[in-house]
């Protein structure tokens, strides 16, 4: 992919803070880079400290990156007119809460110089994409943490914007709040428009993202399409099987099933199936059952990050 | 430009007019004069008009200055704490159109709290026979002028500083600017304590120059002795606050342009 493709191109980003009285410096980021395709929706992951938000903040012009480039719609973060096709929902928002809904998303489209009769159509309309019409004269105030992030949703897309960058859009929707923000994004990526999003509900990356990177105590550790990195080389067998054996005496890595005296769940890979169930039979266990259990997201995500802490040790 | 600014004028009229202690502030500087009434019956009769316009004069400096500080200090800083302007700042608006936007908009809440007030008093006096002249007209006019010069102030500090702080720079200023006449007839006179340390002297004309002086503001004494302010003096004095608004708020500007939202 080149670079003039990329909606968001990010290479080699550092960001360093320095603690108060400058005392000691924090890489919050160091050395990411990853590129973002027009059209995909892209989902960017992490434990919690991993650098998403400082990356996203980057992204989004509140704060300036220490080292590396960062292009954003073929522009600089900082440039209005890149600006004028962003829309961003922040982690957590804030709102003004003195405001109803209605104010809040008539002065957030003045940003964009929408006019009188667009303004007031265009802010009907979000208020109509999430499903909050029945609340638009309603004070921010006395709205619901769900609530407030469905008026954070609208706010972000209010623009039209070509590029729409949201840092963890479902926190505090119950699951079809959830399902509704899906279903949003993917109407999004129907018009063409590009999403990137950080979250920690994995099962909702998985569900819509063409490619996602992860990141961990700062630094890339995993990027591309989610196909390629749940690859079906990847996929295990996992053994249930019963019996009065020592557990640590077993080949492979088998642990005991919580609240079933006797049982042990087992991980091996498709080859070695055969010679697990000898073995286990050979020492008295009864086979329960056999599955393939795939790579999800989660596991990647814990080996990944499990690989680089132990690389740091 | 101008639609973005304006976005954020009428974000920050709304906030500050429905801020309770805005509210509470404009109804206590409306009792005040009120009770100028009282006050003025205390006093002899033929000073009576002069205590209605004097205490007038200072009760609009007084809680505009007040307004100014109070809602200016938090203006900025409030929205960094509260992470508001993370919604924003990613806008496509530019950060000194936002620190414009933000001192138009409280500009406009004062100026809209002071006509009322200035209405009421008006009224009180025109109720105790006074004739409302264009010379009340200019040094209330006059006062404003310094009520924004403090307002840039207290903005400028807003913008890299907590608001007690803010507040505590805010207020110093508006005390060093009002005693700076004082300063300057020590500096004029041919003896004293400058003329016995003239190394002082650098540090007494520089400080006259750092800070604004307020003192150009107040006419109060014109007023009461029936001495007329000419329209060239109204116009320097516009001049010379404008000066310090753009400058405090330019200031301000660079700074906000410059930060980072951790």
């Amino acid at each position: 992919m080149s670079s003039a493709a990329a909606v968001i191109d990010v290479q080699h980003l550092s960001k360093t803070f320095l603690t108060p009285l400058a005392l000691r410096k924090v890489r919050a980021v160091q050395d990411v880079s990853f590129r973002v395709s027009r059209g995909q929706i892209f989902g960017f992951l992490g434990p919690n400290g991993a650098g998403k938000t400082t990356t996203i903040k980057v992204l989004t012009n509140l704060i300036r990156p220490s080292s590396g480039k960062v292009s954003v719609l073929g522009g600089s973060p900082s440039d209005l007119h890149v600006r004028l096709k962003t829309g961003f929902l922040p982690e957590m928002p804030n709102f003004y809460d003195y405001l109803s809904a209605r104010e809040f998303l008539d002065i957030m489209a003045r940003f964009y110089g929408l006019g009188g009769r667009t303004r007031r159509k265009r802010v009907d309309e979000m208020l109509e994409l999430v499903g909050m019409t029945y609340a638009a004269k309603r004070k921010l105030r006395k709205f619901s943490k769900g609530m407030l992030q469905r008026i954070g949703i609208a706010q972000a897309l209010i623009g039209d914007p070509e590029l729409v960058i949201l840092d963890e859009p479902m926190s505090g929707l119950d699951p079809i709040g959830r399902k509704e923000v899906r279903d949003i994004i993917a109407s999004l990526k129907q018009k063409g428009r590009t999403v990137f999003f950080s979250s920690h509900i994995l099962s909702d990356i998985e569900m819509i993202c063409d490619e996602v990177v992860v990141l961990n105590r700062g630094r890339n550790v995993a990027a591309g399409p989610l196909d390629s990195l749940l690859h079906p080389g990847r996929v295990m067998s996992e053994i249930v099987a019963q019996g009065p054996g020592d557990v640590e005496a077993l080949p492979g890595k088998a642990v005991s099933m919580e609240g079933k005296p006797g049982f042990l769940r087992l991980q091996c890979s498709p080859d070695e199936v055969d010679s697990t169930i000898q073995t286990l039979m050979q020492r008295g266990f009864h086979i329960k059952s056999v599955t393939e259990a795939r790579m999800s997201l989660e596991d990647l995500i814990v080996s990944k990050a499990f690989q680089e802490d132990s690389r740091d040790d | 430009m101008i639609r973005r600014i304006w976005a954020v004028v009428v974000n920050t009229f709304i906030e500050a007019s429905r801020n309770k202690a805005f509210v509470a502030m404009a109804i206590i500087a409306v009792l005040f004069i009120v009770s100028s009434l009282a006050i003025s019956q205390l006093s002899i009769e033929d000073q009576r008009i002069r205590v209605l316009i004097d205490f007038g004069l200072f009760s609009l400096s007084l809680a505009s200055n007040l307004i100014a500080v109070v809602l200016g200090v938090i203006l900025i800083h409030k929205e960094v704490d509260r992470k508001t302007f993370y919604l924003v700042v990613p806008k496509p608006v530019r950060r000194s159109e936002i620190v414009a936007g933000k001192f138009i908009g409280l500009a406009s809440v004062i100026l809209m709290s002071a006509l009322i007030f200035i209405a009421v008093w008006f009224g009180v006096l025109h109720t105790r026979g006074v004739t409302i002249n264009i010379e009340l007209v200019k040094a209330s006019y006059l006062v404003l002028l310094e009520v924004m010069v403090v307002l840039a102030v207290a903005l400028f500090f807003s913008t890299f500083a907590t608001p007690i702080i803010s507040g505590i720079f805010a207020l110093s200023i508006l005390v060093i600017g009002r005693i700076q006449y004082i300063l300057s007839d020590l500096l004029s006179s041919p003896k004293g304590f400058f003329q016995h340390y003239p190394a002082t002297k650098l540090i007494a004309k520089a400080t006259l120059a750092a800070f604004p002086d307020f003192s150009v503001f107040h006419v109060s004494r014109q007023l009461l002795l029936g001495i007329n302010i000419p329209a060239q003096y109204v116009l320097s004095a516009t001049g010379y606050a404008l000066a310090w608004c753009v400058l405090f708020v330019a200031l301000g500007m660079i700074l906000f342009e410059r930060r980072q939202f951790l």
